[in-house]
């Protein structure tokens, strides 16, 4: 297993160049909020 | 890149009963999400590695925009794929009016952000344009979807047109920009306001191109025509339902 990042709203892994994002707040139908979309402007920027 | 969601639903967009909850600090909160939110947009887009996204459940509103950003998008059978941003008096952001435009062309996705379209995986996807059965000749119905968008919020519809015209020729990054500034200025009509309430259960939806006058307007009746012809001339029209 390569890199892996979790967030409150999703979880990235990384392996064999294969990058994973997965929205995980299914019981709130991954919404996108303010938490959200700092995670994913983070997790992008980095 | 793979992007996909846990869950029966892929996402439901924007968290609504967040934002409502913000009030009046609505057009501030927006402007602050979107921020971040398209900024990752952009980052997505421009990245080299091809993207592929695969959505299940309902796809709704902003989370529309993050599907057609996809280099490939994978949709299950279950998949509703719905722009919810007219039905509550906003307009489309996380770059919509450039990924779902140019991933469906103008003139379909006039129709899905107009119309508020809830699509499902079906044929329908190919084609470009629907199809009506004409009942004379020449004529070819159309008075479901003119009903549809005398409810849908003038203002709204009035704003959209411009960043879907326009994205064929500008940058992702110029129109998402269009896109925040646009509906962080829409969030203060009473249209947005009655939407987000709506969601709220504290008021039924009465979309109807109505205009929030901010500006305290307690003087005299000359004060008040001043201000509404400044809104307009602005750009804000005024209706009433």
């Amino acid at each position: 297993m390569g890199l892996a990042i979790a967030t409150t709203s999703f979880e990235c892994t990384i392996d064999g160049g294969l990058a994973h994002i997965v929205l995980n707040q299914p019981d709130r139908g991954n919404p996108i909020d303010g938490d959200s979309a700092a995670s994913s402007a983070f997790a992008w920027q980095n | 890149m793979l992007i996909s969601a846990r869950g029966r639903l892929f996402s439901v967009g924007g968290d609504l009963a967040a934002l409502a909850s913000h009030g009046a600090a609505l057009p501030v909160t927006i402007k602050s999400w979107t921020a971040d939110l398209h900024a990752a947009i952009v980052r997505m887009v421009r990245m080299r590695a091809p993207v592929v996204i695969a959505v299940q459940g309902n796809v709704a509103g902003g989370s529309v925009s993050l599907m057609a950003a996809g280099d490939l998008v994978v949709i299950g059978k279950s998949a509703r794929i719905s722009s919810a941003f007219a039905k509550i008096g906003f307009t489309p952001d996380s770059g919509s009016t450039t990924t779902v435009t140019r991933r469906i062309g103008v003139a379909r996705a006039r129709r899905f952000f107009l119309l508020a379209e809830r699509w499902t995986p079906t044929p329908r996807w190919q084609r470009v344009g629907r199809l009506c059965r004409e009942r004379r000749r020449g004529r070819c119905g159309g008075r479901e979807d003119r009903a549809r968008t005398g409810f849908g919020p003038h203002r709204s519809l009035w704003r959209d047109q411009t960043p879907v015209l326009q994205t064929l020729n500008r940058s992702i990054e110029s129109q998402l920009e269009d896109e925040a500034q646009t509906l962080a200025a829409i969030s203060r009509t009473a249209d947005a306001q009655e939407g987000v309430k709506s969601l709220q259960g504290e008021a039924q939806t009465e979309i109807c191109g109505k205009i929030a006058l901010l500006i305290p307007v307690v003087g005299s009746r000359f004060s008040r025509n001043a201000a509404t012809r400044f809104l307009m001339v602005a750009g804000f029209e005024q209706h009433h339902c």
